[in-house]
């Protein structure tokens, strides 16, 4: 490590940094009774005396990296930029294969730069954001390298943007009016314009083990993509902490794929599960209430609703998307699609046509309520959870994903 | 916007409020010189016959004869014999006495005969009303002169319809020619015979104004010695012309600077840039849309700095806000207008980070901007209270300002656009772009596309506030403060290059050992360091107050505003 560039150091510092605070930042915010508006604090705290040192690391490096120019972008000062560029790639491959044992391929070298420094300026913005600094500098460059490429790659950017829809919606909601929470509360008040409607195949609300999954085809160290998800966890939560409008919709066949997924279970058909996965497919499974009402909605309301789609049909050609007033995000979680970015912002019109899809899906729920909310026939199209008691939410559970 | 204003010459108020002033200096100076000279005529006896006698005397004095004798006698040094010949002893007594009578004689002629103090007094008056009465006679002159020129050159706007129409009517116009009648008819007015006029308005004004000051002249010939008093009155007029040459001058700058605005659509250099800030004050006042622009530096009213008396400052600049009822301050403009506003402001994180080792002239620029930022973060808030006060029963607008990188340094009201270009720090390009846009649809079009750019800078950026708070929780972790302390404002601003911006605040004030607050517009306010190190930490805190005033968090004793701790900065950056 001697002859190394000083650059290098940074790097691994800050790399270690945001592992450090993604592991610290998880288990704060996990915990049972979290006080989740103290987060930062408590973050900080852990830290104790690191966390000066902590900083300086983060915010020098992010300085660094916002001084980097595109990857692989040519014009007039391509020599000196792609000398630059270069450098930044081989820091990066030496660093990670200092820290988590992996070769950075030359493949993903060449082809995956622009994803490498966007997750790198994601980290920067996550890392100092559990510091209680969050300057928008390096995520603002993450968007200006996003519109170039299209899009963002898969894994802590687009688990940013939905976090960020959450807070700007949260924001907005109590700017609205003056007292805020309050106004949300009174009784008959709906506003499903102002609502966050989620689409979602993978829901975090639902699924805790979802948090700490690991994506085998990010380029980046795993801490930086669980930092992104906690981020869009924490946020989800204050969100429901303030009892503001949400609509979470949630189809089952991709309830099930996920639920599979996270117990480590093969896509291939024909490969039988193993005992052990059978084992945390159940676990996965009988943890989703507990998840649900103890810590993600402790206090249901009417605007707050969590609801599983059973015909794969209602949700069809919408990929999972986390809709706010003013902006949402889809993203298409797959990292073999072909595409080079995994999912991109959603505005204007495409926003609101994609709004309008999810809001008739209030229409089907309000047939259901018609006919009683809690029997499972073939006319049921929604189930909205959040108004399950606890016999029959095990109950259904067990019926729509019986063990293996 | 209107380039044109309807009727230039309707600006006859100066003029009007200027002769006024002259009459009455006139009369007055004419009546004071008229009573000095009747006591000096019951005094002395002299009658007014004496004056044209005196007149005809002086002038039959003068003869041909007499340049050649003059000539002669300045060439020939005499002056020793003439000494000699004076000197001479004479010895008979009736010499004696002929010489002690015409000693007594000069003696009588050449001292001033005793003053009183009514007397005085009123020579001091007529003096001090004549030297007004000429200041005057300049300015009104300046004025009528431009009046004339206005109403030389002001016609009526020409009616494209009318002469198309007319146009129509006609056969052909043969050899592109066009048939009289159908362009506006040279006007008399529009001749150069019409300068004469112009130029003979001085003339008229000057020897008008003389008038007075020769009654008084001619009264004071016994008081004192005439040719010195002419000087003084000569060198009064010199000053009073000078004056109204600058003062010329002055509007001459300005009408070329409007003139070069109303054909290029550009506004020159840091002054300009001045009188941009005012001319784009007018246009938020009147705005009704939308105001979207990229600024580069955050102007603070000139208002602000002398809101520096006792109590809080806040309440002075709402206050002085109210009194300019709508011109000139940013919160009483933004009041007036109901358009949303979104600002996009570059604040580099690099300067930040590198600040402590940064050199002064860095640290200063960097407290200035961060200020600047803060000061219109506060006043946005303020304006959008007043709006929600002024309409209770509707949404209002609201007010933004995101961080962001953003090249382009585009300012749009409504329609209306600007492109700002930067050439050093003190040195910038306006130019209007939709300036010689009739077509409203290609105004739109510009506009729209300067709002998208400024919106799309605006959403990939973060809240102001946010990294306000988080600048200020950055210096907070270098100063070394701890969590649960109470926030040490003025360390944190310090550490954020307060002292270093105290040092050399030029542009926005002058430091000085105590306060001196100019009502004038464009005259620079001088402050003593603590009360500038307050006005500075006045922002801060208001922002602070403001913002944690909301409870954004639902946390009870998070924005308990007496003790104000470090780690509720926390609140806004969840």
């Amino acid at each position: 490590m001697r002859d190394l560039d000083p650059l290098v150091f940074l790097a691994r510092d800050f790399w270690n940094d945001v592992a450090k605070i993604s592991r610290i930042a998880t288990a704060k915010v996990t915990a049972p009774g979290a006080a989740l508006w103290d987060v930062q604090m408590q973050v900080c705290q852990a830290l104790g005396n690191a966390y000066p040192v902590m900083v300086e690391h983060l915010l020098a490096y992010a300085v660094e990296l916002l001084g980097l120019p595109r990857m692989g972008g040519g014009g007039r000062n391509a020599s000196a930029s792609s000398k630059q560029t270069d450098d930044f790639l081989l820091r990066c491959a030496q660093v990670f294969e200092l820290q988590e044992h992996r070769k950075l391929e030359e493949r993903d070298v060449q082809t995956r730069g622009d994803e490498l420094l966007m997750e790198n300026l994601a980290a920067a913005w996550l890392g100092l954001y559990f510091l209680g600094l969050p300057f928008s500098h390096p995520w603002e460059k993450v968007r200006r390298l996003a519109d170039y490429r299209g899009g963002f790659p898969s894994g802590a950017c687009i688990a940013k943007y939905a976090g960020d829809i959450y807070r700007l919606a949260r924001h907005r909601m109590r700017e609205r009016t003056p007292t805020g929470a309050q106004a949300a509360l009174l009784p008959g008040y709906t506003d499903h314009d102002a609502a966050v409607l989620v689409l979602s195949h993978t829901p975090l609300i639902l699924l805790q083990d979802a948090l700490g999954f690991q994506d085998q085809t990010n380029v980046t160290p795993s801490s930086v993509h669980q930092l992104g998800r906690l981020y869009t966890l924490l946020q989800m939560m204050l969100y429901l902490r303030c009892d503001y409008p949400v609509h979470f919709f949630i189809p089952i066949s991709a309830l099930g794929q996920s639920l599979r997924t996270l117990a480590g279970i093969p896509d291939d058909p024909k490969a039988a599960p193993t005992n052990p996965m059978r084992q945390a497919y159940t676990r996965v499974r009988d943890s989703i209430r507990p998840w649900l009402f103890g810590r993600m909605v402790p206090t249901h309301t009417g605007q707050q609703t969590v609801s599983l789609l059973t015909l794969p049909s209602d949700a069809s050609g919408m990929p999972t998307c986390v809709l706010g007033n003013k902006t949402g995000i889809y993203t298409l979680e797959s990292g073999d699609s072909g595409l080079h970015f995994a999912g991109n912002e959603i505005n204007e019109a495409l926003l609101a046509s994609y709004r309008d899809k999810l809001k008739m899906l209030f229409v089907l729920k309000e047939d259901v309520g018609r006919h009683g909310p809690y029997q499972l026939d073939e006319d049921t199209r929604i189930i909205s959870l959040l108004d399950l008691n606890e016999p029959t939410f095990d109950d259904l559970f067990r019926k729509l994903f019986p063990d293996l | 916007m209107q380039d044109e204003p309807a009727a230039p010459w309707y600006k006859i108020r100066p003029v009007i409020y200027k002769s006024c002033i002259y009459v009455i200096l006139w009369l007055a100076a004419s009546s004071l010189s008229l009573n000095y000279y009747a006591d000096y005529a019951r005094k002395d006896k002299h009658a007014s016959g004496d004056l044209l006698a005196a007149a005809k005397t002086m002038f039959c004095g003068l003869k041909f004869d007499k340049l050649g004798e003059g000539w002669n006698a300045l060439w020939d040094d005499k002056s020793g014999t003439h000494d000699e010949e004076k000197e001479s002893p004479d010895p008979t007594l009736a010499t004696i006495q002929k010489a002690i009578e015409q000693v007594g004689k000069d003696v009588r002629e050449r001292t001033h005969p005793p003053q009183d103090l009514p007397n005085s007094l009123l020579k001091i008056l007529v003096v001090i009303v004549i030297s007004w009465l000429w200041f005057y006679t300049f300015l009104l002159k300046n004025e009528l002169k431009r009046a004339y020129r206005r109403w030389q050159q002001a016609r009526p706007p020409f009616d494209l319809a009318a002469y198309r129409k007319q146009e129509g009517r006609r056969p052909i116009a043969l050899f592109g020619l066009v048939a009289p009648g159908l362009l506006p008819r040279r006007l008399w007015r529009e001749r150069p015979v019409a300068d004469l006029v112009r130029g003979s308005i001085a003339w008229v004004l000057g020897i008008w104004s003389l008038l007075p000051a020769l009654v008084f002249a001619v009264a004071m010939h016994a008081a004192y010695e005439p040719a010195v008093f002419v000087m003084a009155l000569a060198a009064i007029f010199v000053a009073a012309e000078h004056y109204s040459g600058l003062t010329k001058a002055e509007h001459e700058i300005k009408a070329s600077t409007d003139d070069l605005k109303r054909t290029m659509g550009i506004v020159l250099d840091a002054d300009g840039l001045n009188e941009w800030r005012t001319e784009v004050y007018d246009l938020y006042g009147e705005a009704k849309g939308r105001i979207d622009a990229v600024i580069r530096i955050f102007d603070i009213d000139p208002e602000w700095w002398k809101c520096a008396g006792p109590g809080d400052p806040w309440d002075q600049y709402r206050e002085r806000c109210k009194l300019s009822s709508g011109a000139g301050t940013l919160l009483s403009v933004l009041i007036k207008s109901e358009a949303r506003v979104r600002f996009v402001s570059d604040q580099p994180l690099e300067k930040l980070v590198r600040l402590r080792g940064a050199a002064p002239s860095e640290r200063k620029e960097f407290f200035r901007a961060l200020l600047g930022l803060s000061w219109n973060l506060v006043v946005f808030d303020m304006a959008y209270q007043a709006r929600v006060r002024k309409h209770v029963d509707r949404k209002v607008s609201r007010l933004r300002i995101k961080i962001s990188r953003a090249p382009a340094w585009m300012h749009v009201v409504d329609e209306t656009v600007y492109q700002v270009i930067e050439r050093g720090s003190e040195n910038a390009t306006v130019r209007q772009l939709t300036h010689s846009m009739t077509d409203a649809r290609e105004r739109q079009a510009l506009s729209g596309w300067a709002k998208s750019n400024v919106r799309r800078f605006a959403q990939r950026g973060g809240r102001a506030e946010e990294y306000v708070f988080a600048a200020l929780r950055f210096a907070a972790i270098r100063a070394q403060s701890s969590e649960g302390q109470h926030l040490p404002l003025k360390q944190l601003l310090d550490e954020l290059g307060m002292e270093d911006y105290l040092k050399e605040p030029k542009g926005d004030f002058l430091i000085a050992p105590r306060n001196v607050i100019d009502q004038r517009m464009n005259r620079s306010v001088l402050l003593s360091e603590t009360t500038a190190q307050s006005l500075c930490m006045a922002v801060f805190d208001e922002l602070l107050r403001c913002r944690l005033g909301k409870n954004n968090c639902f946390v009870q004793g998070w924005a308990d505003p007496p003790d104000l701790k470090l780690q509720f900065l926390l609140s806004e950056l969840i």
